[in-house]
C-alpha cells in the first residue's frame, strides 16, 4: 500500500494506493491522524483501493471521529465498486462522507 | 630422608661428616692405640714383674739348693771323717789290745785305780769289776796289761776333742776305762752291754751302735770292735763313746739363715739328732714331722743310692727345702731344712717392686690419656664450629643462587616469562642460569609462534565449525520435516567423517504433491569436498521442477559441475520424485548406490537401476530417467557407501548383506528410528575403529496417497504471513476459475479470520495455523482454519450495530460481521484440542 499526500489549499488529500489490510490499515489510520493536526479538511481518495478490510474500516472510523470531533471533514472519494460493496455492508456507508 | 633434605643442608653434612668424621676416627685411632699401647705396657709389666720375680725366685731356690744341699754335703763328709776317724781309733785300739794279749808276757803294767779315786775330769785310766767276778791274780794281771792301752788311749783322747772316752770290756768281767770322768755304776758288767755283744758277734769288724743317751744326758753313739787273745778267741771289745753334739759340731744346734736347721737320722728313720730333740714331747720318728703331700719325702724316708740331694716338703706344718746327705760310717742321714719362703722372700720382694712401678706407669698413662680425651673433645668442639661455619658460608654460596634461579623458575612458572635469571657466578650454576635465560627466550619466541599457530588453527577450527554449522543447516533437519503431510514419514541423517562432510541428502517438496529426495556423494573430503557438495546440492535442487524430466535435470546439473570443476571433483548422487497422489515416482542415478525399496511384501529388497555416470565427472553425458510405482504402505532407504563400506578394526566392510539384514530386522519401524537402529548396528560393528567417511542414511514411508483438490498449508500464526495465506487461498481459486470479486470477497474473510487467530490463539507466543481448502461438490469453496491455541469461539460475539452513526460506532467486532455476510455458512468447532473453523461460499 502506497499513501501520497498532496495539500490543496486548507484542504489535505491523501491518495491511497493498494490492499488496505490488518497489516497496512495502521499506515493510514497514522497519516489520517497527522492530517488532522495540520488540518481540518482531508480528502482520502480511495481510485486506486481494491481492497479493504476490517482493520481499513477501522482507521477510516478513527478518522471520521476525529474529523467530528475537529469539526473538519473527511471525504472519502473515487471508492471502486468492491470497497463500496464492504462500506454498504458495514453501514459505513451512511457514516462516512463519499463522493 | 636424604632427598628431601635441601643442598645447603647436605652440603653441611657432608663436610661435617668428613671434617669431624676423620678427626674422630683419627682420634679414636690414636685412643685406641694409647689405650692398646698402654695394656701392652701394663701386661709387659706385669708379665716382666712375674718373670722377673720368677726368675729371681727360681734363681734363689736353685742357689738356695746349692747351697743347702753343699752345706748337706759337706757337714755329711766333714761327720763322716769324725766318725772314720773313730773308727780308726776303735780299730787300731783293738789291734793294740790283740798285740797286748798275744805278748803280755813283755809288758808289765802298773795297777789301776777304781773310778772313785780318781779325780773327776783329769783324764785318766780306772777300771772296775762286773759284779761276781773277784779280783783274782789273773784278773790283775789283765787289769795291768789292760793298763798298758793308756799308753795310746791318751793321745788319742786328748787330740780328739770329739772323744770322751775310750773303753775296754773284756771276757772276763773287767771294765778299763779312759775318761775324764769318774763316774761309775758298781752293778755296771761290759758283757751284758749291747755294744759287747754285737762287736763280739762281729769280731774282725767296726761296728756302729745305734745312738743313745748317756748317764749324763747327752746323746751319744759308740764304736766297737772285738779283739782277740793270742789263741785267736774273742777276749773283749774296745770301743768308744762320742757326743753326737760334738761330732756334729754347731751344725746340730746353728741357725741358717732365718730359718733353717739341721738334724739327722739314723737307718731306721729316726730322728737322733734336732734342735727341739730334748723338748717333751718330741716325735723321733721323721714320719711324724712330715705332712701328707709332701714331695720327696720318699727320697728322704729312703735314700739308699742316693747320698746327697735335696727335696721339697711340709715339714712341720712349714714348707721347706730339705738337704740331705748319707753318711757312709753309719748309714745317717744328715738334713738341713730351711723355710721356703725364706728362699724366695727376695723374688717376691723384687715382684712388688716391679709390680709397684708397673701400676706407676700404669696410672701415669692413664693420665695422660684421660688428659688427651679432655684436649680432644675441646679441640673437636672447635673445630666442629669452624667446619659448621665454614659449612654454612660455602653451602650458601651454593644454594644462595639456586634459590635465586628456583625463585625466578616460580615466577616463570607463574606465567612471568620476561623474567630474567639475575645469576652472575661463573660456575656451573651460572651457566645453567644463561641457559635457563637463553631457554626462556627460545620458550618466548616458541610461545610467540605456538600462539600465532594456534589462533590460526582456531581461526581455521572456527571457520571450519562454522563451516559445519553451515552445512548442517542446508540439509533439512527439522523433523517432522512435513507435519501437515499425512501422506509421508520421512527422516534422514548424516554423521560426518570429518568436521566438513562430501556426502549430503536433500528433500523438499516440488510443487504440492511431488517430493523430491536425493542422496548424494561428493569425492574427498574437508572443505572442498564441503563446497562442491553445495554447489552440487543447489544445482540439483534449482533444476528439479515438476515438469523437467529427471534425466535432463542431471544433464544440466553436471554440465553446469563440469563448467567449474577445476579440483576433478566428482559427485555420486540419486534423485528421486514421487508423485503423493498417485505413488509414481521417477528417479536419476549417477553412480550411485541404487536404493532399498520394501514393496508390498514389507521386505526391504535392493532396486536395481541403471547406474549413470557420477555428476562432474565428464562433460555431455546424458541421464536417463526411470520410474517406479509405489503403493501406500511402501518404503525407501536411500543411503552413501560410508553405511556399506564401514570398517571394523580387523578391516572387513559392513557391506550390503549386513545392511540389508539389519533393514529387514528393523523394517517396521518408523525412518526416525530405522535409522538409529542402523546407526547402533554399524556403531557396534565398527567398535573403536576410527570412521573413514561419512555416514548418511534416507528413510521414507509412503503412508497414503493424497487426496485430490485438497490443499493444505501450515504457517506461523502472525500477520506477516497473511500474504502467505491469502496467496495460497487465491491461487485455488485461480485454479477453479472464480472471478475477482468472489477472490476479493474471499480474501477479506479469509484476513478477518487468519487476524483473529494471530491477535487471540497464541498470546505471548507464536504458533501453528493450519489452512485447508477444497472443493466440494464442484461449486462449494470449503475453507478451515485450525489452531491449537486458546479455545476460542469467534462465532459467539454479537453482530454490531452498524446503524449506529460514526460516533456511536465502536472499533471492533466488525471483521467477523464481515465473515458472516460475505460467505454462505460459517461453523466452529473445537476438537482434539484445536479450534477448527470453516466457511463455505459457494461460486
Amino acid at each position: 500500500m502506497n499513501i501520497e499526500r498532496t495539500e490543496n489549499g486548507e484542504e489535505i488529500i491523501l491518495t491511497v494506493e493498494g490492499r488496505v489490510d490488518a497489516n497496512t490499515s495502521r499506515e493510514l489510520q497514522d497519516a489520517i491522524i497527522m492530517a488532522f493536526q495540520s488540518a481540518n479538511k482531508l480528502v482520502v481518495d480511495f481510485a486506486k483501493v481494491e481492497y479493504v478490510a476490517s482493520a481499513g474500516l477501522r482507521a477510516l472510523l478513527l478518522g471520521q471521529k476525529t474529523a467530528v470531533s475537529k469539526a473538519g471533514s473527511m471525504k472519502l472519494t473515487h471508492v471502486a465498486e468492491a470497497v463500496m460493496e464492504v462500506l454498504n455492508m458495514t453501514g459505513f456507508a451512511s457514516i462516512l462522507t463519499i463522493e | 630422608m636424604l632427598k628431601n633434605m635441601k643442598i645447603g643442608v647436605k652440603i653441611l653434612l657432608v663436610v661435617l661428616f668428613m671434617s669431624l668424621g676423620t678427626l674422630v676416627f683419627a682420634f679414636v685411632n690414636a685412643y685406641f692405640s694409647m689405650d692398646r699401647l698402654s695394656d701392652l705396657f701394663q701386661r709387659t709389666n706385669v708379665s716382666l714383674g712375674l718373670t722377673a720375680s720368677d726368675d729371681s725366685k727360681e734363681a734363689l731356690q736353685a742357689q738356695a739348693e746349692e747351697y743347702l744341699t753343699r752345706i748337706a754335703g759337706k757337714q755329711a763328709l766333714y761327720s763322716n771323717q769324725e766318725l772314720r776317724e773313730i773308727s780308726r781309733m776303735v780299730t787300731t785300739a783293738a789291734g793294740y789290745l790283740e798285740y797286748l794279749y798275744a805278748n803280755g808276757e813283755r809288758f808289765a803294767g802298773r795297777s789301776l785305780p777304781l773310778p772313785d779315786q780318781t779325780v773327776d775330769g783329769v783324764p785318766c785310766s780306772k777300771y772296775t769289776l762286773a759284779p761276781g767276778v773277784s779280783r783274782t791274780d789273773d784278773v790283775w794281771r789283765e787289769v795291768c796289761l789292760l793298763s798298758n792301752c793308756e799308753a795310746v788311749f791318751a793321745p788319742d783322747l786328748s787330740e780328739n776333742s770329739m772323744v770322751d772316752n775310750l773303753y775296754v770290756g773284756t771276757v772276763s768281767g773287767i771294765s778299763y776305762r779312759y775318761s775324764r770322768s769318774n763316774l761309775y755304776n758298781r752293778s755296771y758288767d761290759p758283757r751284758r752291754q749291747d755294744w759287747y755283744q754285737r762287736a763280739a758277734a762281729h769280731p774282725d769288724e767296726t761296728i756302729w751302735l745305734d745312738t743313745y743317751t748317756d748317764s749324763f744326758g747327752h746323746m751319744c753313739i759308740t764304736s766297737a770292735r772285738a779283739f782277740r787273745d793270742a789263741q785267736g778267741n774273742v777276749a773283749g771289745v774296745v770301743a768308744s763313746d762320742i757326743r753326737l753334739s760334738d761330732m756334729l759340731g754347731e751344725i746340730s744346734t746353728a741357725k741358717i739363715g732365718q730359718s733353717g736347721y739341721a738334724f739327722v737320722m739314723d737307718r731306721d728313720r729316726q730322728l737322733i739328732a734336732h734342735p727341739d730333740y730334748f723338748t717333751d714331747g718330741f716325735q723321733k720318728d721323721i714320719a711324724a714331722h712330715v705332712q701328707a703331700g709332701g714331695s720327696g719325702l720318699e727320697a728322704a724316708q729312703a735314700p739308699d743310692g742316693k747320698s746327697t740331694g735335696i727335696v721339697r716338703l711340709t715339714l712341720d706344718g712349714v714348707d721347706s727345702y730339705m738337704a740331705f746327705s748319707i753318711l757312709e760310717e753309719t748309714g745317717w742321714c744328715l738334713c738341713i731344712c730351711i723355710d721356703r719362703d725364706e728362699v724366695i722372700q727376695p723374688a717376691l720382694d723384687t715382684k712388688e717392686t716391679i709390680d709397684r712401678i708397673t701400676d706407676d706407669a700404669q696410672n701415669a698413662t692413664q693420665a695422660f690419656m684421660s688428659a688427651s680425651m679432655r684436649q680432644f673433645v675441646i679441640f673437636c668442639v672447635a673445630a666442629g664450629i669452624l667446619v659448621l661455619a665454614l659449612s654454612l658460608a660455602v653451602s650458601g654460596s651454593i644454594t644462595r643462587p639456586i634459590k635465586k634461579l628456583s625463585r625466578s623458575v616460580e615466577r616463570i612458572g607463574k606465567g612471568e616469562l620476561d623474567t630474567k635469571v639475575a645469576v652472575e657466578s661463573a660456575d656451573e650454576i651460572g651457566s645453567l642460569a644463561a641457559a635457563f635465560n637463553h631457554m626462556l627466550d627460545d620458550l618466548n619466541a616458541y610461545i610467540d609462534q605456538i600462539t600465532w599457530i594456534t589462533a590460526e588453527k582456531e581461526r581455521i577450527g572456527a571457520e571450519l565449525s562454522v563451516a559445519t554449522q553451515i552445512q548442517a543447516d542446508m540439509l533439512p533437519n527439522i523433523f517432522p520435516a512435513f507435519p501437515e503431510r499425512e501422506e509421508i514419514d520421512i527422516y534422514a541423517t548424516m554423521t560426518p567423517a570429518k568436521e566438513v562432510g562430501g556426502d549430503f541428502y536433500d528433500f523438499f517438496m516440488v510443487d504440492d504433491t511431488h517430493l523430491a529426495m536425493v542422496m548424494a556423494d561428493v569425492s574427498g573430503k574437508g572443505v572442498p569436498a564441503a563446497l562442491f557438495m553445495v554447489i552440487g546440492k543447489t544445482l540439483i535442487k534449482d533444476h528439479t521442477e515438476p515438469e523437467t524430466s529427471l534425466g535432463d535435470v542431471f544433464t544440466e546439473v553436471n554440465r553446469l559441475l563440469c563448467e567449474s570443476n577445476e579440483e576433478g571433483l566428482f559427485i555420486t548422487a540419486f534423485e528421486c520424485v514421487l508423485d503423493l497422489e498417485t505413488g509414481h515416482m521417477v528417479y536419476v542415478n549417477a553412480g550411485h548406490e541404487p536404493p532399498f525399496v520394501a514393496g508390498s511384501s514389507g521386505i526391504y529388497q535392493l532396486y536395481q537401476v541403471k547406474p549413470g555416470f557420477v555428476l562432474a565427472g565428464m562433460d555431455g553425458v546424458q541421464y536417463t530417467q526411470g520410474a517406479l510405482e509405489l503403493m501406500p504402505g511402501d518404503r525407501i532407504f536411500l543411503y552413501t557407501d560410508g553405511v556399506t563400506e564401514a570398517t571394523d578394526a580387523g578391516k572387513e566392510l559392513y557391506g550390503m548383506k549386513r545392511l540389508e539384514e539389519v533393514l529387514n530386522r528393523h523394517a517396521a519401524l518408523p525412518p526416525e528410528q530405522l535409522l538409529a537402529a542402523v546407526k547402533s548396528d554399524i556403531d557396534s560393528f565398527v567398535g573403536e575403529a576410527e570412521q573413514f567417511d561419512d555416514i548418511t542414511m534416507l528413510g521414507m514411508i509412503y503412508k497414503k496417497k493424497a487426496g485430490r483438490g485438497v490443499k493444505k498449508v501450515v504457517l506461523d500464526a502472525k500477520l506477516t504471513v497473511l500474504g502467505e495465506v491469502t496467496l495460497f487461498v487465491n491461487r485455488f481459486m485461480e485454479q477453479l476459475g472464480c472471478d475477482e470479486r468472489v477472490k476479493g470477497q474471499t480474501d477479506i474473510a479469509v484476513e478477518e479470520i487468519f487476524a483473529n487467530i494471530c491477535h487471540y490463539a497464541y498470546p505471548g507466543e507464536v504458533g501453528k495455523v493450519t489452512v485447508e481448502v477444497r472443493m466440494e461438490d464442484g461449486q462449494r469453496l470449503v475453507l478451515t482454519f485450525s489452531d491449537s491455541g486458546v479455545r476460542y469461539n469467534p462465532l459467539e460475539k454479537p453482530d454490531p450495530d452498524i446503524t449506529l452513526g460514526a460516533q456511536e460506532r465502536e472499533i471492533g467486532g466488525l471483521g467477523i460481521y464481515m465473515v458472516k455476510n460475505i460467505m454462505d455458512e460459517v461453523s466452529y468447532r473445537y476438537e482434539d484440542g484445536k479450534n477448527i473453523l470453516t466457511m463455505v461460499k459457494c461460486i
